[in-house]
């Protein structure tokens, strides 16, 4: 009787991981191939295969902005939170300081704050002082990307050894050049995992750009939204694949260099 | 004392401080007052003036969010958090389990690991297309069914639709931060299970997913919060027959400029994955630990 | 000279009292060892000695300059880590000219310097070998190469042997010492094993709950332990709680269970009436004849331990003697139950504070 059951808890195991293989791994192929589609209409099977969608989307100078405005935006973003991060991990880890227990939490709020709140209380907060810009949207990203860095980045400073930091001070090295010469290259791994995450929150963000775009600054995710509404073509079909594309990209990339076990929670 | 260790040391505080103050203060405990401030004002769009509202200190907008027609969005936002999180987890666990206690193909394992991360990275809009293709008309569901004679279904602009794609996204999550508390359980103990006659299923029962429970717990919550606060998912998968509160936020604010009462419903929703979040946090998972 | 001296340091960590005021002076060249338990305060000093923990009061001098006030990387000390703490993202080479590269020295005399350490520590060839591809052993050496290479002014050890298997360190231990007296540089050694203590050091220094017990050396510490704790902690011993007395011109020790002890006179110099007699194991002689200082007993326990064997031998209704005895011939090992008489010199014992 248990052999049976133990047999069908196996099954179980196994069935759910192939299962969830599947779950998760078909829409994005479906995508891919859905976006060859030549004709206006997304079907499936495909009619024929074709990039032309492709090179619309890419031709298409809407498209184009939008993507620069993306990916500066991202680039600002994840910089500004690594480099925020740092201290503030090394902080926390090291010293114990009255508020430290507030402050955590007050860091990591955003990662509780769904995406259009945040959008909607900076917008206001915007309009009121200081004028709604190009500014606003990247402060916004910078707190949606901040909470990443600095749980990633604590991670590996819990993890380092500190004597390695003494033995350079008792070999002449002062605090900063310690921390360029020693600290700095061994928590690299962790720094380059934040910068990837934080460019993966902030490029995939819709609903608090939603609320601090406008017309001249328009993120792409917003712009697809947009575009998908006045016209249902297979252009939204050629984008996502690349966005497909781009994820397992870096998905790959973070892997070789980094090693994934550093984005378990 | 050392000098420059001392200064080191409280630089180090006064940074993190600054930051504090400044990112946080500034641009988030600040917004989010303003947003909540604004919950209680009045809408007036006869004013003229461009925010079509007057300061005042009013439960209105509550009231409005929490009865009526919009009583009915609420709770078909709950009724789509708890459907994705019961789906989420339940598919989750036992492949955290499995990558926990796995020990052979290490390249398996890693697929699986790139599987997960991968859902995670490529993004919201890519996901939501996915599925909006998926799912279409002509799409490949659709395609399967009718290679079995049967009638297409109509899926886009249904809740299934939304909880497809969105539990797609919470698995990432939710398998892997249950990765760590399957991890957790020291593995000494199932062989000390065993050992005194439990075999596999009793040990699982009685050994392995109490001790694990915690970490469904937070798990749970945690998916509770991300997916009640779901907006391109069921914008585009809801085709405007299902909206969210997020959708309701976003009408209200840049639709109809009814600030008042799109920061009602931006505070409910901030309420409730608070909630989940922390408070209930806490609550469930005293009781829950050993 | 003094390479090392300490005065009055009182040191804490949070609330934690760890040292209260202790002193110590370290004649220059000389190896110095803080022996004791965790939480002795002897890690504590160390750190004071290197910078890492500031004291809250007291000064710190080598070769006779102060420099409690300043930073760690001021001092030019030599720091040797118990887990080794060698650069993971670095070479050997680069470990070990670290230092040197920090002192702006020309890239040919830092290739020349980390030749020549590598050398010392009997490890040349392997300059480009990453830590992770280094033995315990080895990256141990590595890290005395580094800390030896920029010539400092004292050198710092903190239980660098205590994460190796024991044959290592028996040779380490040896390597360490054979190097210091090469380079004559002042060493602060910390360990909690008494052989190592006892094997490498000119001087001792035995630390309980941040204070001094005694500052010796190895032998003298070991054969006039200063008080029932230092006694236990270099080694074991039987005790005896009695007084002396004067008995027709011998000098003999009452133990409150009753026994006689005869001890030779020096040994009543200075010490108290009521006083507590200590009696190493390898000191007692086990036999059939009875000597002076001789007692009846009968053997309760035998353990073998390879080159000795360690016998529990019952005298009295609640005394056991303990002794040890070498084993050159199987024959020789003693089997419980044996009767025999135990018996040592009067020049045996040492009188031990209690």
């Amino acid at each position: 009787m248990s052999k049976l059951a133990s047999l069908l808890g196996k099954v179980i195991v196994w069935g759910t991981v192939v299962t969830t293989l599947v779950y998760l791994w078909v829409p994005l192929a479906v995508d891919l191939v859905m976006s060859l589609e030549p004709g206006n209409v997304l079907r499936f099977p495909t009619t024929g295969v074709s990039l032309r969608w492709y090179e619309f989307f890419f031709s298409n100078p809407i498209f184009h902005n939008s993507m620069i405005v993306s990916f500066t935006l991202a680039a600002i973003a994840a910089i500004l939170a690594v480099v925020l991060a740092i201290p503030s991990s090394m902080a926390f880890v090291r010293y114990n300081f009255p508020g430290k227990g507030v402050l955590s939490s007050l860091f990591t709020a955003p990662l509780a704050t769904p995406a259009v709140v945040l959008g909607v209380a900076l917008l206001y907060f915007f309009m009121v002082y200081f004028g709604v810009s190009f500014s606003s949207l990247v402060i916004g990203h910078l707190l949606l990307t901040f909470p990443y860095a600095l749980r990633t980045i604590t991670a590996t400073m819990f993890g380092f050894d500190r004597s390695l930091e003494e033995a350079s001070m008792s070999l002449g090295a002062n605090t900063l050049k310690t921390f360029r010469k020693i600290t700095l290259p061994i928590i690299s791994p962790g720094i380059v995992a934040s910068f990837i995450f934080g460019i993966a929150v902030s490029l995939d963000d819709v609903g608090t750009a939603s609320f601090l775009v406008n017309p001249n600054t328009i993120t792409l995710n917003i712009q697809l939204l947009a575009y998908w509404r006045w016209a249902l073509d297979p252009t939204v079909g050629a984008a996502s694949a690349f966005l497909i594309l781009i994820g397992v990209a870096l998905t790959l990339i973070a892997d070789r260099i980094v090693g994934l076990e550093r984005f378990l929670f | 004392m050392n000098v420059s260790n001392v200064i080191r040391r409280y630089s180090l505080v006064v940074f993190v401080a600054a930051v504090g103050v400044i990112l946080f203060g500034m641009f988030f405990l600040v917004p989010m007052f303003l947003l909540l401030r604004t919950s209680f004002w009045q809408y007036a769009p006869n004013l003229g003036s461009m925010r079509y509202m007057r300061p005042a200190f009013t439960l209105e907008n509550y009231a409005n969010v929490l009865t009526g027609a919009y009583l009915d969005i609420d709770i078909l936002t709950i009724r789509i958090g708890l459907v994705c999180t019961v789906a989420a987890v339940t598919l989750s666990y036992p492949l955290a389990y499995w990558f926990a206690r796995y020990n052979g193909h290490a390249n398996l394992k890693r697929f699986v690991l790139i599987t997960l991360i991968a859902s995670f990275l490529v993004g919201t809009i890519a996901r939501v297309f996915a599925w909006f293709m998926m799912l279409t008309g002509g799409g490949f569901v659709n395609a399967l069914i009718s290679l079995f004679g049967l009638e297409r279904v109509r899926f886009l602009g249904t809740e299934l639709a939304i909880e497809l794609c969105q539990v797609q996204y919470l698995m990432s999550i939710a398998t892997l931060s249950l990765i760590s508390p399957l991890k957790n359980v020291d593995p000494r103990l199932e062989e000390a299970s065993k050992s005194l006659g439990a075999e596999e299923i009793r040990t699982f029962l009685n050994v392995t997913l109490p001790l694990s429970l915690p970490g469904i717990v937070a798990s749970s919550l945690l998916c509770f919060a991300v997916s009640v606060s779901a907006f391109v998912t069921p914008m585009v998968l809801g085709k405007g027959a299902i909206l969210m509160v997020s959708n309701m936020v976003y009408t209200y604010y840049l639709d109809i400029s009814n600030y008042p009462l799109g920061s009602a419903f931006a505070v409910v929703l901030l309420l409730t994955s608070f909630i989940s979040m922390y408070v209930l946090e806490k609550v469930l998972l005293s009781r829950v630990r050993i | 000279m003094l390479g090392l001296e300490v005065r009055d340091i009182h040191a804490q960590y949070g609330t934690n009292k760890v040292l209260n005021g202790l002193s110590l002076k370290v004649d220059d060249g000389k190896f110095v060892t803080l022996l004791g338990p965790s939480g002795c305060g002897k890690t504590t000093l160390l750190r004071v000695v290197a910078g890492f923990v500031h004291p809250t009061k007291g000064e710190v001098y080598v070769k006779e300059e102060r420099v409690d006030r300043d930073p760690p990387y001021k001092r030019n000390i030599g720091l040797v880590f118990q887990n080794y703490a060698l650069f993971p993202h670095m070479t050997a080479f680069d470990n070990v000219a670290y230092g040197l590269k920090l002192r702006k020295l020309s890239k040919s005399e830092t290739s020349d310097r980390v030749r020549e350490a590598l050398e010392l520590v009997r490890l040349s060839g392997y300059e480009d070998r990453l830590p992770r591809q280094l033995s315990g052993g080895e990256q141990q050496r590595i890290a005395m190469a580094r800390a030896l290479v920029i010539r400092p002014r004292i050198l710092l050890l903190d239980e660098p042997l205590s994460n190796l298997d024991l044959k290592l360190r028996q040779h380490l231990r040896l390597e360490i010492k054979s190097i210091q007296s090469k380079t004559r540089l002042t060493t602060l050694y910390v360990t909690h094993d008494q052989t190592e203590g006892l094997v490498m050091s000119d001087q001792v220094a035995v630390l309980r709950n941040g204070v001094i017990q005694q500052l010796g050396s190895p032998t003298h510490i070991y054969e006039n332990p200063a008080n029932r704790f230092v006694a236990d902690f270099v080694g074991e011993g039987n005790v005896f709680e009695g007084r002396f007395s004067k008995q027709d011109d011998v000098m003999l020790f009452i133990t409150d269970d009753g026994l006689s002890i005869q001890v030779s006179e020096d040994r009543r110099a200075g010490a108290e009436e009521k006083s507590v007699l200590y009696v190493r194991p390898e000191k007692i002689s086990i036999g059939k004849v009875s000597k002076v200082n001789s007692l009846p007993g009968t053997i309760s326990q035998v353990v073998y331990e390879g080159p000795t064997a360690r016998y529990s031998i019952r005298v009295g209704p609640s005394r056991d003697i303990l002794a040890v005895e070498q084993i050159s011939d199987m024959a020789a090992l003693r089997s419980a139950g044996d009767k025999v008489y135990v018996s040592w010199s009067p020049d045996s014992s040492a009188v031990v504070a209690s």
